[in-house]
C-alpha cells in the first residue's frame, strides 16, 4: 500500500535527485563536526581571503575561516528553522482553518479577518517584526517564521474544509450521531492532509529562504555562529575582490530551496485525487 | 399499527408525531418551505411521503434528525418521537438519537460514503458512536450487516472501498449503517432514485423485508408513487411545503381525492396499453414570489375556481382516516 503510494515519486527522476540533495544537506546537518575539514568559528587572520583550492575547498573569508566548514555547519540552523516553522505553522493554522470553515459564522469571519490582516503583510516583514519583538535566539527565528506562515495554512485548510463540509458522507456522518470533533478527525483531516503536505513541503522551502534572508539583515542567526544568510551578507562585504564567498553559499542555498521545490511538486502530483483514482482504477482493472 | 390523524387519548402515542412543523428561510420574509406539516406513523409502519422536487418532503425528513442547512429556521410546530419533542431536545439527546433510535439513508449512495475509507471501517464507526462495544466485536457486527442488507461475501466486502462497489451495493452498505444499531425507526430520503431500475426495486424489496424482520418503522420519501404503491401502508402528498392529502395508500390509489394526487397518479404511464405522449401536470410548482394566496395548486388545477384562487382550503379530515385540503371536495364536487 505505502508502496503502490509512493511509486509515482520513485519513478519522477527530478523528485529523485531532489530528494537526493535533501538528504545530503540533512546529513551535512547531522555530521557537521565530523565531516567539517576545519573549526567553523576559528580564525586563521594569516589565511585571509584565500580563493577556493585543495586546503580551502571554498575559500576563506576576511578572518582567514573556512568557508566550506562554515556552509556545512550553516546547514544545522537552515534545516532546523526550515522545519521546525513549518511544523508550527501547520500544528497552528491546520486545526484552526479546519474549525474556521467547519463551523462557519462569527468565528469563521473573526478567523478570516486576521488571516487576512497577516497575509497583506509580506511574511518577512512580519517575521522581522517578531524577531524584533522577541529577540533573535534560534527558537525565536522559528517563531517569527512559524507565525508568519500560519495564515497560508488555515486558508488552505479552510477552503478545503469548505469542499468537503457540503459533502454528503459529512451529513450522513451527522446523521449516524457523529460529534464534530469526530467527523473533523475522520473525514475532513484526511481530505485536508494531502495539500497541506505539500503546501509544508513547498513552506520549507520559503522558510529555509526566510531564515536566510532574517540573518542576512543580521537579525537571524547571529555571528560568529555560521548561518547561509550571514554567510551570503559577509561575502556581499568582499563581493568585488572575492565573489565566491557570496557565490557560493548563495549556489547552496539555492539548490536546497530547489530540492524541496521540486520534492514539493512532485508530492503534490502524487497526491492529486484524480490522479489517485486513476491509479486506484488501473489496479483494479489489473486485478 | 399506522394511524394517520392525530392519536386519541385512549390509544398509546404513536412512534412519530410530526405535528404543525413549519419551516422557513432565514431572515424577515423568507420563504416558508415547510408549512403547517402533520402526520403520524406508528410503530413498524411504513409511510410515504410523495411530491414533486422542492415540495419539502426532504426538508420535512431532515427536521426529524435536525440535520437541515442552518439557514432553513423552525417556524413552529413539533416533532414527537414516543411522546419526545426532538425539535426541543438537547445536542447530546439528539446526537444520540440519530444512528440510535432513528437510522437515515440518502439519496446519493455514490457521495454519502467517504472515499478515503474502507465501508467495514464506516459501518464500524456508526456502531461504535453508539455502542461501545470494542473495535473487535464491531467488526464482526459489520460484516454481519453486510450479510443482513444482502451483500455476497461479506466478509471480504467489509475491506472494501467504496469506488470498488456499484451503486446499489453502496445503497446497501448505507442502509447496513443505518441499521447498525437496530433504531426503531428509518428514515429513506428518495433511496432509489440515483440508482437503475432494476436495482431500484431490489432496494425496495430489501427495505420491506428489512422493514418486516426488524419490526422498525420506515418513513420512505420519494417523487415516485408507483415504487411505494405495494410496500408504504399510508401516503402523505406534499405540495409546495403543504400536506394536501393524506390517507391508506390502497384508498388513494383506489379513489384519489384531491385533484394534485389525481394527476400524480395519472402521470404514472399506464403497463397494459401503448401511450405516445405522457401524462403530465402543466405548469410548474409556484415559486415564493408567485405563490397564489388561496390553495396553492390552483395555478395548475383544472377546476380551479375564483374561491380557490382566494382563499386557502384546510386539511379536513374525511371519514375513514383520510384528510384533504380542498374546497371542491369538501363539498363532495370533485374526485
Amino acid at each position: 500500500m505505502v508502496v503502490s503510494r509512493l511509486r509515482p515519486i520513485l519513478e519522477d527522476k527530478g523528485a529523485m535527485a531532489g530528494l537526493g540533495v535533501i538528504l545530503l544537506f540533512c546529513l551535512m546537518a547531522l555530521l557537521a563536526p565530523w565531516i567539517a575539514p576545519h573549526d567553523p568559528t576559528t580564525q586563521n587572520v594569516r589565511d585571509a581571503f584565500q580563493g577556493p583550492g585543495a586546503r580551502y575547498w571554498f575559500g576563506t573569508d576576511e578572518f582567514g575561516r573556512d568557508v566550506f566548514s562554515r556552509v556545512i555547519h550553516g546547514a544545522r540552523p537552515a534545516l532546523m528553522i526550515g522545519v521546525f516553522s513549518v511544523v508550527l505553522s501547520v500544528v497552528l493554522g491546520m486545526p484552526l482553518g479546519m474549525l474556521a470553515g467547519f463551523v462557519g459564522g462569527r468565528f469563521d469571519t473573526a478567523v478570516s479577518a486576521v488571516v487576512d490582516v497577516m497575509m497583506s503583510f509580506p511574511s518577512l516583514l512580519l517575521a522581522l517584526m517578531v524577531v524584533t519583538l522577541l529577540g533573535s535566539a534560534p527558537s525565536m527565528v522559528v517563531l517569527a517564521i512559524g507565525i508568519s506562515h500560519v495564515p497560508v495554512f488555515v486558508r488552505l485548510a479552510r477552503s478545503s474544509t469548505l469542499v468537503v463540509r457540503e459533502l454528503d458522507f459529512v451529513a450522513a456522518s451527522r446523521s449516524f450521531g457523529a460529534r464534530t470533533g469526530h467527523i473533523l478527525r475522520r473525514h475532513v483531516m484526511p481530505n485536508v492532509i494531502g495539500p497541506t503536505i505539500v503546501m509544508a513541503t513547498l513552506g520549507i522551502a520559503g522558510a529555509i529562504r526566510e531564515e536566510a534572508g532574517l540573518s542576512f539583515l543580521g537579525l537571524g542567526i547571529q555571528p560568529p555562529a555560521p548561518s547561509w544568510g550571514n554567510l551570503i551578507r559577509d561575502g556581499v562585504n568582499a563581493i568585488l575582490h572575492a565573489p565566491t564567498l557570496a557565490l557560493l553559499p548563495g549556489l547552496v542555498l539555492t539548490a536546497s530551496v530547489l530540492a524541496f521545490n521540486i520534492v514539493g511538486d512532485s508530492v503534490r502530483d502524487m497526491l492529486d485525487p484524480h490522479d489517485i483514482a486513476a491509479a486506484a482504477a488501473k489496479r483494479d482493472r489489473a486485478r | 399499527m399506522s394511524g394517520l390523524a392525530p392519536a386519541s387519548a385512549s390509544s398509546p402515542p404513536p412512534l412519530l408525531s410530526v405535528r404543525n412543523l413549519s419551516i422557513a428561510v432565514e431572515g424577515a420574509g423568507g420563504q416558508t418551505v415547510v408549512d403547517r406539516v402533520s402526520f403520524d406513523l406508528g410503530e413498524g409502519g411504513v409511510l410515504g411521503i410523495v411530491g414533486e422536487s422542492g415540495c419539502g418532503k426532504s426538508v420535512t425528513a431532515m427536521s426529524v434528525l435536525r440535520l437541515n442547512n442552518p439557514a432553513l429556521r423552525l417556524r413552529g410546530g413539533e416533532i414527537l418521537l414516543a411522546g419526545e419533542d426532538l425539535l426541543r431536545a438537547s445536542e447530546a439527546r439528539i446526537r444520540a438519537v440519530r444512528g440510535g433510535e432513528v437510522g437515515m439513508i440518502f439519496q446519493e449512495p455514490m457521495t454519502s460514503l467517504n472515499p478515503v475509507l474502507a465501508v467495514g471501517d464506516q459501518i464500524v464507526e456508526a456502531i461504535l458512536a453508539h455502542r461501545p462495544i470494542g473495535a473487535r466485536a464491531a467488526r464482526e457486527a459489520a460484516i454481519e450487516l453486510l450479510g443482513l442488507v444482502g451483500i455476497p461475501l461479506p466478509a471480504r466486502r467489509v475491506a472494501s472501498y467504496p469506488h470498488q462497489l456499484s451503486g446499489g451495493m453502496r445503497q446497501r452498505v448505507m442502509i447496513a449503517m443505518a441499521l447498525s444499531c437496530r433504531p426503531r425507526l428509518l428514515i429513506a430520503d428518495e433511496p432509489t432514485t440515483a440508482l437503475d431500475v432494476t436495482i431500484q426495486a431490489q432496494i425496495i424489496d430489501l427495505l420491506r423485508r428489512l422493514q418486516r424482520e426488524l419490526g422498525m418503522a420506515v418513513m420512505i420519501i420519494t417523487h415516485d408513487l408507483g415504487l411505494i404503491a405495494d410496500f408504504a401502508a399510508d401516503v402523505v402528498v406534499m405540495y409546495a411545503g403543504k400536506v394536501v392529502e393524506r390517507g391508506a395508500t390502497r384508498d388513494l390509489f383506489r379513489q384519489p381525492l384531491h385533484p394534485y394526487t389525481e394527476r400524480l397518479l395519472a402521470s404514472i404511464p399506464p403497463l397494459d396499453r401503448d401511450v405516445d405522449r405522457l401524462t403530465t401536470i402543466p405548469g410548474t410548482v409556484p415559486s415564493a414570489r408567485t405563490m397564489p394566496s388561496g390553495c396553492r395548486f390552483s395555478t395548475r388545477c383544472p377546476l380551479a375556481e375564483a374561491r380557490c384562487r382566494e382563499t386557502e382550503p384546510p386539511l379536513r379530515t374525511m371519514p375513514g382516516g383520510r384528510a384533504v385540503a380542498c374546497h371542491l371536495v369538501a363539498e363532495g364536487r370533485a374526485a
